[in-house]
């Protein structure tokens, strides 16, 4: 496959703080690659290094094509109408209106509208369409459907197919797990401006295939150290969280340190880990 | 049609579309010019005299201090220069189409003035026709830069609204437009000489080019152009 997207250790500090730390993935042609993360986890600011409004410290970024990008918290001035601003964008890339383009995706039903008067769906599809003046062959899109409905939503998510299946390479900015599974190819999981994780959902869920989540409430407060089959992940509702691989070892290793510690177990519910979890696992590991 | 010109000429439509840079650029002038220009006239017989360039000169402070710099601090102070950014629009373009639109409407509303205040006031029309427009104009362009230094500082509306009264202000009261500026004290008469609209009002009653008048305006320019420039440039940096 031909690598359009090739970042090498990319660095970037805010002032004296450091944010991203030797980040580098490759993306292929017609490839959905997703940046998931939590909040400040540097998802945004990776993105930005790719479009070229922030500089970085150390690093090499390589694009083997043009870009078309759709920012997060983009605006453009209220008082502009839909189509007025197709236009100038268009006439400064020099490209041309495609209007089946702009009808296929919406923009002509409120191309009158002033951006002032546009819903969250609208604006997003605008610079969408924005996003995609001049055929880029690769779309930058970040946290694209924050703040849709479920039938914008949905829409949106058929629109960034269509671009897949156009053999355009497209990377996606997310903190949702569910939209990043449903469309992307492989997924990178940054965690304090780190890459924690990066392979396919598939991948991902294949590393939970024997993982067991137990909850479990104790009768007085044992320590965690020194457990070898159960790894401590948190406490929720007076029930502390484990997870073991082996469900037998990881029962009798709970009620062994209990036991010691002059405890005993109350209450145990088990289940299955979800993928969910598990992001938020690797979203929140302590470096 | 190139995309610069295709930016002017949208900005030029949005700056309609706004109404609150439309009533700085027309409709609070045109209303003082009508009110206050009977009011001078009546109460100060040689108001007539001077009746044009006054409210020329109060229209224009008014639309390029309190009206002008509203677009720029909506696009520079919020994340729509990113966007232009990713979008390939040079964030020096948004300024310029600023100033150039301003400059049109401005114009045309010192236009305005001067064609219904003879008919409504029996104002004296200028001597030198061309010295009076290229007064007007320079004074156009020295009071628009100093909106565009505003617009490219000020980081939201709220403070634009404040910081440009601080200017707009003393710019109509020490200019000499209400009352002769020579009555004021000199160390305030100095003080008056740093705002486009003393020097643009004197440049534009004189009968010759005079540099003491002109001076003040081109430096403004200039300044401002320099500073504009700079901080532009800072814009764009990370």
């Amino acid at each position: 496959m031909n690598t359009t997207v090739e970042i090498k250790n990319l660095n970037k500090s805010y002032g004296n703080q450091q944010v991203l730390f030797d980040i580098s993935f490759t993306v292929n042609r017609g490839e959905i690659f997703a940046l998931l993360g939590v909040n400040g986890a540097g998802k945004t600011t990776t993105l930005e290094c790719i479009e070229g409004i922030r500089g970085y410290e150390r690093g090499q970024i390589t694009l083997n094509g043009t870009i078309g990008v759709q920012l997060q918290s983009s605006s453009l001035p209220q008082y502009i109408k839909a189509i007025e601003a197709v236009r100038l964008f268009a006439k400064w890339n020099h490209a041309a209106v495609d209007g089946d383009y702009l009808g296929r995706i919406g923009v002509s039903s409120f191309q009158n509208k002033k951006y002032q008067d546009l819903s969250t769906g609208q604006k997003r599809r605008l610079h969408l369409a924005i996003a995609m003046l001049g055929n880029p062959d690769i779309i930058l899109l970040d946290e694209p459907t924050a703040g849709l409905d479920v039938e914008g939503r949905a829409a949106l998510h058929e629109e960034i197919r269509h671009f897949k299946n156009a053999g355009k390479t497209i990377i996606l900015a997310s903190h949702d797990l569910s939209e990043v599974e449903e469309l992307c190819d492989r997924i990178a999981i940054l965690r304090n401006g780190e890459i924690a994780f990066i392979g396919t959902s598939q991948a991902l869920t294949e590393q939970l295939q024997d993982t067991r989540r137990l909850h479990v409430r104790f009768s007085s407060p044992v320590r965690m150290d020194g457990l070898a089959v159960c790894v401590y992940r948190t406490e929720e509702q007076g029930y502390a969280i484990f997870e073991a691989d082996n469900l037998t070892d990881g029962l009798l290793e709970l009620s062994t340190a209990a036991k010691k510690q002059n405890s005993s177990i109350d209450d145990i519910k088990i289940e299955r880990a979800s993928l969910e979890q598990r992001f938020i696992d690797i979203s929140r590991e302590v470096k | 049609m190139s995309a610069f010109v295709h930016s002017v000429l949208l900005q030029w439509k949005l700056d309609v579309r706004n109404k609150g840079v439309f009533i700085t650029f027309y409709v609070v002038p045109l209303i003082f010019f009508v009110f206050m220009g009977g009011v001078f006239t009546s109460i100060m017989p040689d108001a007539y005299k001077t009746i044009i360039q006054s409210m020329t000169v109060f229209g224009v402070t008014m639309g390029a201090v309190l009206g002008s710099p509203a677009p720029l601090v909506e696009l520079y102070g919020s994340n729509i220069k990113k966007g232009y950014r990713v979008g390939n629009i040079p964030l020096w373009t948004v300024a310029v189409s600023n100033f150039i639109s301003g400059f049109l409407h401005l114009a045309i509303m010192s236009m305005i003035i001067f064609i219904a205040a003879p008919l409504l006031f029996n104002a004296l029309l200028p001597n030198d026709l061309g010295l009076y427009i290229v007064a007007t104009a320079l004074t156009i362009a020295a009071s628009l830069c100093v909106g565009t230094l505003f617009g490219l500082f000020v980081k939201s509306a709220a403070k634009l609204t404040m910081i440009a009264q601080l200017v707009f202000l003393p710019s109509v009261v020490l200019s000499g437009i209400m009352f002769p500026a020579d009555l004021l004290p000199d160390a305030v008469q100095y003080v008056g000489r740093i705002f486009p609209a003393t020097s643009g009002f004197a440049f534009m009653c004189a009968n010759q080019i005079d540099i003491a008048y002109f001076a003040p305006l081109i430096i403004i320019i200039i300044a401002s152009v320099v500073v504009s420039a700079w901080k532009i440039k800072r814009i764009g940096v990370d």
